[in-house]
């Protein structure tokens, strides 16, 4: 049936499942089952009463249970409590629950049914003992439940929001019930071998002569019979459909799971008047508007939302609706709106005096305003004087996520100002601490967790940052997290050489963010850069630049994305010969979101870079200072990877100077931190420099080495060439090889070596060729 | 001319009142006519009437079923025949002003009361006069309806009249002043403003004028249904609705049947739609008799498939309790026409009596998923929820129904009913009260109202609604019974006694219970002190304890009497016989019946000789 024809119809409480519900409290108060199904079978009540919880370990989308889950539910509870005798106890649950459904023929024997659980019902416990006392011990019955108690609560609920329904609205649930049970009509006769036939009637006709049949057999005739039967009804309780939309955003806030059909079909198909009282539902629309791009969808739904919730006199929450409108406008790039719609909120909450929304919106302006350094504003006078606010003010108990986010936010603020290792080390361990004992906060550990990996991941300790991954990775229940983390996982495989399996990790992810448009474009984002990264590696060029036309369309408020994008354009101009083009990218970005005092790393890799230039235009004494300059900014911030390409272009700057000697002795110096370091591509360049300050030195002591000398230092230089080509054939670094190439050639030229120099000349034509086959090919 | 023929001139009449009063917004007059029309037997069939046989066929023959060619050319109307004359026909206008007829006719269909009235401002045609001062009074009645704020509510004063109906009859007179009639028309022998004016008068509540114009118009045109409804609202007597009856037979004999042109051993339509009346008068009067019954089959050969004569029936067959036949009856009507809600309020009454609360479920089912905002709807609803003890819910249901439908006349019993449940004399009252001032012929209204102010203590009160519950169904043992006590708690003995010798006179069924009658006689003849009766209807309770097997409180307290009264009078053996065999009753009584019993024994022991 399509789900276009479904109608949904509201009732206050009660719902078919519900009456299932209902006959298994009923044969437990009966004491009708064996005493030990009693745990597997309350379980099951207790699970379905309280209905479907976050803290779950299996997230899964809000849907109405259907009679099959429940069943299902009673058997692995009975599996699990008696692992040998539980399919026994299951099957005899579910005989009684079939014949308690399939007993009730008519509406109104489920009247009965229903209106007779009050007898299951006593105020309170003297008033059960003294209803015991008063009747005939052989109809006691074996539990009776009071008022009060959990399970009484539920059958009081049940009974009386039964009783304040309307006729229609009863003969809706009946029809629900008949259709809710249906399926199970083939299971009840196969367990009772009951054939066509159906039990009597135990709540209904107990008067002879009361003989519905002729009007059961009028039903057929009624003209809209054929239009209801195109329509599907289906009748949900206002308190379950409240509890699953809140779990439904939850799981779309929290995990970005995606809502199923059914439960879409509901939410399209409830009647106008219904919405309205449960504004929930346009929220739901919202995160999902938000989540497929569609600004003017989740701008209405986000407004409607509100409107009904201003409806119902929450004037309170008009800070949360500016709140979430600023994160709307955020998330698709409005910032001038986002921040004027910030600006209220702020005012409104201050006003309001709500504490909690004012430190919320204040570390969410810092995180907003991290990505925009260009964005001016007036609403604290520095990022360090802002999160010291936080800080202070969010250590109270009842802010612990926030607090931990404020951590967070100053290990965040210490790692882009270039502070010291110590200090973020420091905010990360007081982070980790407050995520650990924050309770059920997950979100807030899992993000500690990924930004120590992040971190360390600068630091240049790889082990550390693929453990804080992997510990991420167990900790997130969100789908839209994973993927983030396993493109972190990519990073490292890619920066660690192994190309293929980073690429093969992304290609995996590609089913889990094909329902989130927001995730997948962040998600091709960073494909692009590495395919970008490694198409320049490769030669190629024009590949390249068609990823850098497609990543230019893009439009990504993360800055390190923006800041990688930069300098692969930068390189790439620098690669192709295109020099003032590479200068201006560097000084732009230096002008702009790469400043020293905002955002130090991207500060000192840009000017790498520059030095990069500087090689080029013979500028080496520059490129020497810049890069001694760079170390010293890398090393006082830990960015130890920044520090080891300072140490390589200072190296560079040095051979190209004639200083082989002092080249030779950097490299030395610092040849263990590049063994330890995980970047393939710098530890391949570092033997390469290493070999290139060795030939040049060998070329001006070769007379005064003795023979064992100079088969020794031949040796460590075709060693470190060998292993230079290894690494960067690898990582399909060509030019990077033609270079190591180009050495071995001069080397063997030098020893006389034949049988060497043919094999790297041979090995440089092929090589060229290579490099000349992808520059010129389009991918 | 054959009987066929005959069929023929009933159903052309049928046809054209049902064309008429549909083209001045009579609807229910007209829906009754088509009713009737689809009902009559087929002309095939209606051969085998005179030799008195009842086709199988017909009785499956549903109004729904069609014939095989929709289209049929063949049917022509005898025009020069004189029985076709139509019995009434507006004059014909301009064609102008029949535009503004239709467009203000569509108006009125569209509910625009007051465009419609204005549109037809000025015209002097009967029709368009009639459609104009109509919709004038609908108008009204529906502004009064929007005031009142629902039934039973703060504005709803059922006393508050039409403002406009005094403008309409003075209008209405204006135009019957013989000064102004129209040169084409006399409209004081116009029916249907004669009809307007009537359900005028009755709204301003003179019975008796209202009834005279009501019976004007019909003897002009007999085939106005509505207004047949209305005449026989007003009646609140048998005799007074016989005699008008015979009244109209004499007169449509003199008028149409002693044309020389009519077979004198043919039923004229006219009389038919007399039949008709007759019964709906005889069932709303609650009487029974053969005649009633053999007019009624005579009626349904004719009208085999016709729902609102098998209703009829199946009222008379409820008001005299024969519920099973009742239930069958409406059983066939649903059938036939299933979706046809008229009356089945009645329908779940019946089921309600026979505690059939599975039928009536699904028949509240049934109602519910064709119109859930219908009345009768509303009142099964109802009916089904007081029988699940849920009479807050029931009253609910029973206010709905009148907001939709506030001349529904058994919703104000029932609600009433339903009072008495939640023990609220008060609002039963008013609920009883208006029933009877909607239908002064409803006599459960008339018992209700006795039976509130009998809980309430005031006798004198009771008394006067039982007795107009008797006179409106005198054959109705649970009223004499309620009598009985009501004239005992005002000791006024005698006449209790007569109320009680009544229902015994209509218990006179075999096997029927009557112990506690005849217990309650005795009493009532020992506080006269006539102590042979005491005796006599003491040992008639005793009697149908041993002829019924009836062991109840008054059979023993009976027995106990009688063992006190024999042994007073020295009849041991008797007295002996009757303390016992005494095992029903209070403990008290018990060992008291014992130590009567030991007494006799003792004083039979020593009257016998020694052995």
């Amino acid at each position: 049936m399509s789900k276009d024809n479904l109608k949904v119809v509201l009732t206050p409480s009660l719902a078919p499942y519900k009456v299932v519900l209902l006959a298994l409290i009923a044969a437990y108060c009966a004491g009708i089952l064996p005493s030990k199904t009693n745990r597997p079978l309350l379980t099951v009540i207790v699970k379905y009463i309280e209905g479907p919880s976050v803290l779950d370990k299996n997230i899964q989308t809000g849907s109405l249970p259907s009679l099959f889950e429940i069943l299902r539910s009673l058997r692995e509870s009975c599996l699990k409590a008696y692992p040998e005798e539980g399919s026994n106890y299951a099957n005899d649950i579910e005989i009684r629950a079939l014949h308690a459904l399939w007993t009730l023929q008519s509406l109104d024997s489920l009247y009965s049914f229903i209106t007779r659980a009050k007898s299951l019902l006593v105020k309170n416990y003297r008033e059960g003992k003294s209803f015991i006392d008063n009747i005939p011990s052989s109809s006691v019955p074996k539990y009776l439940l009071t008022e009060s108690s959990f399970l009484g609560s539920f059958v009081l609920n049940c009974v009386s929001s039964f009783e304040s329904l309307e006729f229609d609205k009863i003969d809706l649930l009946w029809k629900s019930f008949v259709k809710f049970r249906a399926s199970s009509k083939s299971i009840y006769e196969d367990r009772l071998q009951l054939r066509g036939s159906l039990p009597s009637d135990l709540f209904g006709a107990a008067k002879d002569g009361d003989d519905p049949h002729l009007l059961v057999s009028l039903f057929d005739k009624l003209p809209s019979l054929s239009i209801e039967a195109k329509n599907e009804v289906l009748l949900i309780s206002q308190e379950d459909l409240v509890n699953l939309l809140e779990y439904q955003v939850k799981i779309l806030e929290n995990y970005g799971a995606v809502t199923t059909p059914e439960f879409r079909a509901i939410l399209n198909n409830m009647p106008q008047s219904e919405t309205g009282k449960i504004p929930t539902v346009h929220y739901i629309h919202y995160l999902e508007c938000l989540r497929e791009a569609d600004y003017e969808g989740a701008f209405n739904y986000l407004h409607r939302y509100f409107d009904y919730m201003m409806s119902y006199r929450r004037t309170a929450f008009y800070h949360y609706a500016l709140l979430s409108l600023a994160t709307l406008y955020a998330t698709f790039n409005c910032d001038g709106e986002a921040i004027r719609a910030m600006e209220e909120s702020i005012s409104v909450a201050r006003e309001n005096k709500d504490v909690e929304c004012l430190n919320f919106l204040l570390t969410w302006l810092f995180n907003y305003l991290k990505d925009r350094p260009n964005l001016t504003h007036e609403f604290y006078v520095s990022n360090d004087q802002l999160l010291q606010f936080l800080k202070s003010r969010t250590s109270n108990e009842s802010f612990k996520s926030l607090h931990t986010t404020a951590y967070q936010s100053d290990a965040v603020q210490n790692m882009l100002s270039g502070g010291s290792v110590v200090s973020t080390l420091e905010s990360l361990t007081k982070s980790l601490y407050i995520s650990v004992n924050c309770g059920n906060d997950f979100s807030s550990f899992v993000s500690h967790c990924s930004l120590a990996s992040s971190f360390w991941y600068r630091a240049g300790q790889f082990d550390l940052a693929e453990i804080y991954n992997e510990i991420a990775l167990d900790s997130s229940r969100s789908a839209s997290e994973q993927v983030l983390i396993q493109t972190r996982k990519a990073y490292l495989e890619f920066t660690q050489g192994s190309i293929e399996e980073s690429f093969s990790r992304l290609e995996k992810q590609q089913k889990q963010i094909s329902s989130d448009l927001r995730l997948s474009k962040d998600f091709s984002n960073h494909q692009l850069l590495l395919l970008t990264e490694q198409s320049i590696r490769a030669s190629n060029y024009y590949a390249a630049q068609s990823y850098l036309e497609k990543l230019e369309a893009q439009d990504y408020p993360n800055i390190d994305m923006q800041g990688q994008h930069k300098y692969l354009l930068a390189q790439w101009n620098l690669e192709t010969g295109n020099y003032s083009a590479a200068h201006e990218i560097f000084l732009e970005t230096i002008s702009t979101f790469a400043k020293r005092e905002t955002n130090k790393f991207w500060f000192i890799k840009f000017n790498l870079l520059n030095c990069d230039l500087f090689l080029q235009s013979d500028l080496s004494v520059r490129m020497l200072s810049t890069s001694i300059q760079c170390l010293n900014l890398s090393t006082s911030s830990g960015y130890f990877i920044l520090a080891l390409e300072s140490i390589l272009r200072i190296t560079r700057a040095l051979i190209n100077v004639g200083s082989y000697e002092d080249a030779k002795a950097v490299i030395d110096a610092y040849s263990p931190l590049f063994e330890q370091s995980a970047d393939l591509e710098l530890k391949s360049k570092a033997n390469e420099y290493k070999a290139a300050a060795s030939i040049h030195l060998y070329k001006q002591r070769q007379n005064k080495l003795s023979k064992e000398d100079k088969f020794t230092v031949i040796s460590k230089i075709i060693k470190s060439l060998e292993i230079a080509i290894d690494g960067f054939k690898k990582i399909s670094s060509f030019k990077e090889i033609e270079n190591c190439l180009v050495l071995q050639e001069n080397l063997a030229t030098l020893i006389n070596h034949t049988e060497l120099l043919q094999h790297a000349s041979k090995a440089l034509e092929n090589i060229k060729e290579k490099i000349e086959q992808n520059s010129t090919s389009l991918y | 001319m054959n009987q066929s023929l005959e069929l023929d001139h009933l159903k052309f009449q049928l046809r054209e009142a049902t064309e008429l009063l549909g083209s001045l917004g009579l609807y229910q007059g007209s829906k009754w006519c088509a009713e009737a029309l689809n009902g009559i037997i087929s002309n095939d069939l209606s051969k085998n009437l005179s030799s008195d046989k009842k086709s199988d066929s017909d009785e499956t023959l549903s109004i729904y079923d069609l014939e095989d060619n929709e289209y049929d050319n063949n049917e022509t109307t005898p025009v020069n025949d004189p029985l076709y004359n139509v019995i009434f026909k507006f004059p014909k206008v301009q064609s102008k002003i029949n535009d503004k007829y239709q467009f203000a006719k569509s108006l009125f269909d569209c509910k625009e009361f007051d465009r419609c009235s204005q549109t037809l401002n000025g015209l002097k045609s009967s029709k368009c006069i009639f459609l104009r001062l109509y919709s004038k009074f609908l108008s009204h009645e529906k502004k009064k309806e929007e005031e009142t704020e629902g039934v039973l509510g703060q504005n709803d004063n059922y006393n508050s009249t039409n403002p406009s109906i005094p403008l309409i009859l003075k209008e209405l007179d204006q135009l019957f002043d013989e000064n102004n009639n129209h040169k084409f028309e006399n409209y004081s022998e116009n029916p249907f403003l004669l009809y307007l004016k009537g359900i005028l008068l009755l709204r301003q509540k003179f019975n008796s004028l209202a009834q005279q114009t009501l019976i004007k118009s019909l003897k002009i045109y007999p085939f106005n249904w509505s207004c047949w409804v209305e005449l026989i609202s007003s009646l609140n007597n048998l005799d007074q609705s016989l005699q008008i009856l015979k009244d109209f037979e004499s007169f449509f004999e003199i008028k149409f049947l002693n044309k020389s042109n009519f077979n004198n051993n043919q039923i004229h339509p006219i009389q038919i739609i007399v039949k008709i009346v007759k019964i709906v008068i005889n069932q709303e009067f609650f009487q029974q008799s053969m005649e009633l019954y053999d007019d009624l089959n005579y009626l349904l050969q004719i009208f085999p498939n016709f729902s609102y004569l098998k209703t009829q029936k199946a009222l008379i067959s409820y008001h005299s309790m024969d519920y099973q036949e009742a239930e069958d009856l409406f059983d066939d009507i649903l059938t036939n026409d299933p979706l046809r809600l008229d009356d089945m309020d009645i329908y779940s009454n019946i089921l309600y009596v026979m505690e059939k609360k599975s039928k009536l479920s699904y028949l509240a089912q049934f109602a519910s998923s064709i119109d859930r905002f219908r009345s009768e709807t509303c009142c099964i609803v109802a009916n089904y929820y007081s029988l699940k003890f849920e009479h807050e819910k029931a009253i609910m249901y029973y206010r709905r129904a009148l907001t939709l439908n506030r001349n529904c006349l058994s919703a104000w019993t029932l609600m009433g009913h339903e009072f008495v449940e939640l023990k609220n004399s008060h609002a039963a009252i008013e609920s009883y009260r208006r029933a009877v001032d909607t239908n002064i012929k409803d006599f459960k209204a008339w018992y209700g109202l006795g039976q509130a102010y009998e809980v309430l203590d005031m006798h004198l009160y009771s008394l006067y609604y039982y007795q107009r519950a008797c006179t409106l169904k005198p054959l109705d043992k649970r009223i004499w019974q309620a009598l009985g006590n009501c004239y005992e708690k005002l000791n006024k003995f005698k006449d209790s006694i007569k109320s009680y010798k009544k229902v015994l006179n209509l218990n006179e069924v075999e096997n029927f219970d009557n112990s506690s009658i005849f217990f309650k006689l005795a009493l009532l003849y020992e506080k006269l002190l006539n102590s042979d009766k005491v005796y006599e209807f003491m040992k008639l309770c005793y009697n149908e304890e041993i002829n019924l097997n009836v062991k109840n409180d008054e059979t023993a307290k009976a027995r106990l009497w009688l063992s006190k009264f024999e042994i007073k009078n020295k009849n041991f053996e008797l007295a002996y016989n009757y303390a016992s065999d005494f095992n029903h009753g209070t403990s008290q009584e018990i060992e008291e019946a014992r130590s009567i019993a030991r007494e006799a024994r003792n004083r039979i022991n020593s009257k016998l000789p020694n052995l």
